[in-house]
């Protein structure tokens, strides 16, 4: 098994094996391309911290791992994400969408998504930090036109 | 886990709106409606994406049902997908097992697997085989999708015989003088009960009549879930009472809607000629069996199958009831036996024997014979695993009430009679026996992951 070194933003190096690294299809295509049977091969990941590249890597480990069953991932995970902050969960969708790792993505958005379940728009605001652009009239009058999508009798 | 100290749930001096498009749908997907709603009064920018069909209700559609129909295809993707959403989100309710209700002439089985297909719901009558075997015959009974004006269209066939396969838009335009498909209704009553009647006033799609009658489908289809429609066909089947009965009913409909009142007599008055007309296909009435298969706190639970000593299949359906009990049943042919036919087992108390069990539960165990199906081409029962069938648990049943009840029966019955033992396997499944017989059925489940198992056509 290939061994590979992923650099992060803050020059931190992360010893991984191919079987590992490919679950990031950014990564997968550039050792289809550059890919080498050397050990020495660095692969540069200049927008990914150490910390945040620590975490996907902790991520691609344990779904490597045959040993566990789907139900005992799937507590991982749920484990996982809910020991992170927003911020830091921000910014794993970055890295997740940069280095194109699904599932990890689909994970994190959830959990984004999750944060604002049930939420008023004010909440839901403060959380994403979207800055309301409307006035008072405005909002109310999305309130109204938004009411197609729960009334199942107007079209 | 690295030591995140920071509790807030903030994304701190990064945006929603400073996401890539792609991503922000990707969050968007997985919330309900109603917080996409909340989310779209959060800004002018979110608005807009919020608007997009194309885009977000897309992605809606796709995460939720991505895997498991081909959401592009649906209406020969002609239609919006907030409609699409909206219509599966009341549809996918159908997926699982329903059990024909009320008296009915017809003998077709009753009961119907609804599954998902590449652009509808299909609904197959399912029924045990009788060639001594676990064969399940599966014969396609019902095709519910949409037109591309963005229509529920439901079609079944009476008699089981279509081969259709294809795409539910292939079927919607298709001649329907040679396959006695019969175009329908389905309405929802609640959640757990639909009635299917026949749509005689349907016109196809693309037939020149179609602009000028219009859909009278559309009316019955639009409040889907709702309950307005009870008032017509609460007492039954509406086709079946009297037709003086039914005039009063439209009549008493027609003279209280005072606004609608023109509408309903002129209904009124198309039923009435319709009535004249060709035979309609009886209205039948469907509940959904919630409970279908086995959870962690009810293993037992579900819908089984199993061969009786005269190398017949059953279907068994295992209930628990409130107080902890469980009580099993045949579903047979006629609906009137399924709801009032004894149980063939039953047990208040369900607290299994663990291992070790003592000689006596082995032998009771081990003197009788599992009752095997045909040779057939399940590979697996001709070979039978000694290791899946290996007894992880003992419950104690009986075959009837009788003992409850010594008085009514006039005697107090022979214990042995009526006592029985629930073997499970390792593998989750069980067979039963009775003291008073020598052999053992086990039972095997009819669906898996949505999917009927062993299916003949």
């Amino acid at each position: 098994m290939r061994t590979f070194q992923l650099k992060s933003s803050d020059n931190k190096i992360f010893k991984v094996s191919e079987e590992i690294a490919i679950q990031s299809a950014v990564i997968k295509n550039f050792l289809e391309d550059f890919g080498s049977d050397s050990d020495e091969i660095v692969i540069p990941l200049p927008n990914v911290r150490g910390r945040i590249l620590e975490m996907m890597i902790e991520w691609m480990v344990k779904h490597v791992d045959e040993e566990l069953t789907k139900e005992e991932v799937e507590d991982w995970e749920n484990k996982f994400m809910n020991d992170l902050n927003m911020e830091v969960t921000t910014e794993l969708v970055m890295a997740a969408n940069y280095l194109e790792v699904i599932g990890l993505l689909h994970r994190t958005c959830q959990s984004i998504a999750d944060h604002i379940s049930g939420k008023s728009p004010e909440e839901i605001r403060r959380i994403l930090n979207i800055t309301s652009d409307f006035t008072p009239e405005e909002e109310a009058e999305i309130r109204r036109q938004n009411g197609w999508v729960l009334n199942p009798s107007t079209n | 886990m690295a030591n995140l100290s920071s509790g807030f749930d903030e994304m701190g001096s990064f945006s929603f709106t400073d996401f890539p498009e792609d991503v922000q749908l990707c969050i968007l997907s997985f919330l309900s409606p109603s917080d996409v709603v909340n989310f779209s009064c959060t800004s002018k920018r979110v608005v807009s994406l919020c608007r997009n069909d194309r885009k977000l209700w897309f992605t809606m559609c796709d995460r939720r049902w991505g895997s498991k129909t081909q959401i592009k295809n649906w209406g020969k993707g002609n239609l919006t997908y907030r409609l699409l959403y909206r219509t599966l989100l009341q549809w996918e309710n159908l997926l699982g097992f329903w059990r024909r209700s009320g008296s009915s002439s017809v003998s077709s089985p009753p009961l119907v697997f609804f599954e998902w297909g590449s652009d509808f719901l299909a609904g197959f009558r399912v029924s045990p085989s009788s060639n001594g075997t676990y064969d399940v015959v599966k014969s396609p009974f019902l095709w519910l999708g949409l037109s591309s004006e963005g229509k529920a269209m439901g079609f079944i066939d009476p008699k089981g015989c279509s081969d259709f396969a294809g795409k539910f838009s292939d079927l919607g335009e298709s001649d329907f003088s040679d396959c006695d498909l019969v175009p329908i209704d389905l309405s929802f009553m609640g959640k757990n009960h639909f009635v299917i009647e026949e749509n005689q006033t349907f016109v196809y799609p693309n037939s020149p009549e179609q602009r000028k009658k219009g859909f009278r489908r559309s009316s019955s289809f639009a409040n889907l879930a709702a309950a307005t429609d009870v008032n017509e066909v609460a007492s039954g089947s509406p086709g079946s009472l009297p037709d003086q009965l039914m005039s009063e009913i439209y009549q008493h409909f027609a003279n209280r809607t005072s606004p609608g009142g023109d509408r309903a007599s002129r209904r009124q008055r198309r039923r009435e000629r319709e009535r004249l007309g060709k035979k309609k296909w009886e209205p039948e009435h469907f509940v959904k069996i919630v409970n279908c298969s086995p959870t962690p706190f009810r293993p037992l639970q579900g819908l089984w199958k199993g061969i009786s000593d005269d190398m017949s299949m059953d279907f068994y359906l295992v209930v628990y009831d409130d107080i902890g009990g469980i009580s099993c049943r045949r579903v047979r042919d006629s609906s009137e036996r399924f709801s009032s036919n004894a149980p063939v087992f039953w047990t208040s108390n369900t607290t299994f024997l663990e291992t070790p069990f003592s000689l006596e539960e082995e032998l009771l165990y081990d003197c009788r014979i599992h009752v095997r199906p045909l040779p057939a081409n399940d590979i697996e029962e001709l070979v039978p695993s000694v290791e899946n069938k290996k007894i992880s648990r003992i419950l104690c049943v009986n075959s009837s009430y009788d003992l409850v009840l010594p008085d009514l029966a006039g005697s107090i019955p022979n214990p042995r009679n009526v006592e029985g033992r629930i073997w499970q396997y390792n593998n989750g499944t069980f067979g039963f026996g009775f003291l008073r017989d020598n052999f053992i059925i086990d039972l095997k489940h009819i669906a898996r992951n949505g999917l009927i198992l062993d299916t003949v056509e």
